[in-house]
């Protein structure tokens, strides 16, 4: 049984996510490669706004400029903090940049064709404003309770470096092998980041696998669509669903399209939670988050994205109300 | 060999192992296994372009590019890079191992109790489909919109007929169309067929990558022997299609069936023109 189903079928899935992904990240990392040589330090960070309030408002629209997915955006910001970047900006165009982009709000807007443009939209609004929220949050807290503690050491020893060395200049043979060094830190970003997706699409291909016994299991989805009609129950399965599923933002538009047992509150949710928090993402964002931040992060997202799409469910579920279907009633013989 | 270099190739190595993974399935025509179709260039250029920076950083791994001092700090002169040393056996264990029995192992397609566990034999209803529709959605418009074959079958999707049991109006319009269906074969569910008659038709429909994929079948009912095709043969099925009420919830089926093997389509997803 194991080695029959079970590996084969575990094994497709893994390359399944794998092919899907890597090309993202590996978008990514060029892009932190080239920042890595070719953007000088704190130049990020001077193109903000001084006030943090409205650098951060602004982080959370940088997705539009910059769209990229929830596996590229990691290791972007990864070295956008390391040049300077505040963490609160990075972790609000982390969090935002999946959702507020316009790839994803054209593939929700596709999706969903009885209402498109009030759930694309509303994506990009909860979206965005999770994100500006979790930032304002976070620019009362210290870095050292955010980042890594080896980012942080990393950081401290440049303030260090910076305060203490004047700067020398580029070598002669830097400048000749600018685009060895880029590629060179690409690379590294990579295998760096290729490590932790590796361990979060695992556990992603555990959890679609059927389990290897020989009695019939059931299948997680009879689970979720039985929570449809609870108020905080269907949120909460739909939240559990995506990070389970750790589907691409740019697509999942269209299996949450699918799940239309649910009301659009829950599946908003599932919209916005998702490109946020997911299992794989849980293992990217190790990469650069602390392990006890990532829980906070990810305890709060679920909280609040769930409370949010609960308290607003009466406005989206009047997206539908003068939208009604022409003949999905019963007919009367 | 110093340390940095060996790193460097084992990175280039691993880098190049996950770059051949996609050109491997494209090249041998079985990435639509895996992958929609709107992920399929993207796929091949990721990996080819894996495959080039593995490649490029694996000659250039002995080459001398910093300036020439001690690395083990950031320095502001222009850049800031990092040089934290990767750990070699993390890189293999975790990037060539898995990459390497993942695609020894893979049957690239669903075993049996995949299929089921996806959903193969659940009848699941999406009210809003037919509701997109700008116009009301006829019988006079399925015959406009949907082309024919010789013998006067409608050639529908799988999909199509799957949905339409969501719906009591669309099930009047699409109830005893002689129709044309194209898919796979496999044994029907033994609770659904106390008499032997029947065998199911299904379609895997993924939308990003096969993880998120839904398995959807429809009965095929044959008032004849049952074709003596293996499971998972592709086969073009014709009859009548009708609908059926179990504990509460309708069903398509195909009635009347005959079957006949016929060639897989380029991708799953993709329909014959």
């Amino acid at each position: 049984m194991f080695l029959d189903t079970w590996l084969p079928d575990f094994s497709f899935l893994f390359l399944s996510i794998l092919v899907e992904g890597a090309p993202f990240i590996l978008l990514g990392t060029i892009i932190s490669g080239f920042i890595d040589v070719y953007l000088p330090s704190g130049a990020i960070d001077r193109l903000l706004p001084r006030n943090r309030g409205l650098a951060v408002l602004m982080s959370g629209m940088l997705g539009i400029i910059f769209p990229v997915c929830e596996c590229a955006v990691v290791p972007v910001i990864r070295r956008l903090v390391k040049k300077g970047l505040p963490p609160a900006c990075a972790i609000t165009y982390m969090l935002a940049a999946p959702i507020v982009n316009p790839v994803t709000f054209l593939s929700t807007y596709s999706a969903f064709k009885k209402i498109p443009l009030e759930m694309a939209g509303s994506r990009l609004l909860f979206g965005y404003v999770i994100a500006v929220i979790v930032g304002l949050i976070l620019l009362r807290v210290g870095v050292g309770r955010i980042l890594k503690p080896r980012i942080v050491g990393e950081l401290r020893e440049a303030e260090s470096s910076h305060d203490h060395h004047p700067d020398h200049g580029s070598t002669l043979l830097e400048k000749k092998n600018r685009l060895i060094m880029a590629l060179r830190a690409a690379m590294r970003d990579f295998v760096d980041v290729g490590i932790y997706f590796v361990i979060g699409i695992t556990i992603v291909a555990i959890v679609n696998t059927p389990p290897p016994v020989d009695q019939q299991t059931i299948p997680l989805r009879d689970y979720i669509d039985g929570t449809a009609e609870s108020i905080w129950g269907a949120p909460a399965a739909l939240m559990g669903l995506s990070f389970l599923l750790s589907l691409c933002s740019t697509s999942d538009a269209f299996i949450a399209a699918t799940l239309d047992t649910f009301s659009n509150g829950p599946r908003l949710a599932f919209l916005v939670f998702g490109p946020m928090m997911d299992v794989k993402l849980l293992f990217l964002y190790s990469t650069i988050l602390s392990r006890k931040f990532i829980l906070i992060l990810a305890a709060g997202l679920f909280i609040g994205i769930g409370t949010l799409s609960v308290l607003l469910e009466p406005i989206f579920e009047g997206f539908e109300r003068n939208k009604a279907p022409p003949f999905s009633q019963g007919i009367q013989e | 060999m110093n340390k940095a270099t060996f790193n460097q190739i084992i990175s280039s190595l691993a880098t190049i192992s996950w770059g051949g993974v996609p050109v491997y399935l494209y090249t041998r025509g079985l990435i639509g296994e895996y992958l929609s179709e709107s992920f399929h260039v993207i796929a091949l250029s990721g990996g080819l372009a894996m495959i080039v920076l593995g490649l490029f950083n694996l000659l250039h791994a002995r080459r001398q590019v910093g300036c020439g001092h001690d690395h083990s700090h950031e320095h502001d002169h222009g850049h800031d890079h990092d040089h934290h040393e990767q750990n070699p056996v993390a890189a293999i264990c975790l990037m060539i191992i898995p990459v390497m029995l993942c695609t020894g192992f893979t049957k690239h397609e669903y075993s049996k109790e995949a299929l089921r566990w996806k959903g193969l034999y659940k009848q699941r209803t999406l009210k809003s489909l037919y509701s997109t529709y700008n116009t009301e959605f006829t019988r006079e418009l399925l015959e406009k919109r949907t082309p024919k074959t010789s013998e006067g079958n409608f050639l529908l999707q799988l999909t199509e007929l799957y949905w339409s049991a969501g719906d009591e109006k669309i099930m009047k319009i699409y109830d005893g169309l002689p129709a044309q269906l194209e898919g796979r074969l496999i044994e029907e569910e033994p609770t659904l067929n106390p008499d032997n008659t029947r065998k199911r038709l299904y379609r895997v429909v993924m939308t990003c990558c096969a993880a998120d994929a839904q398995v959807l079948g429809v009965p095929l009912e044959f008032s004849t022997s049952l074709p003596a095709l293996a499971d998972k043969t592709w086969i073009t099925a014709r009859g009548k299609v009708a609908f059926e009420l179990i504990d509460g919830q309708h069903f398509a089926y195909l009635s009347d069936c005959e079957v006949e093997a016929t060639e897989p389509p380029e991708t799953q997803n993709r329909r014959r023109p």
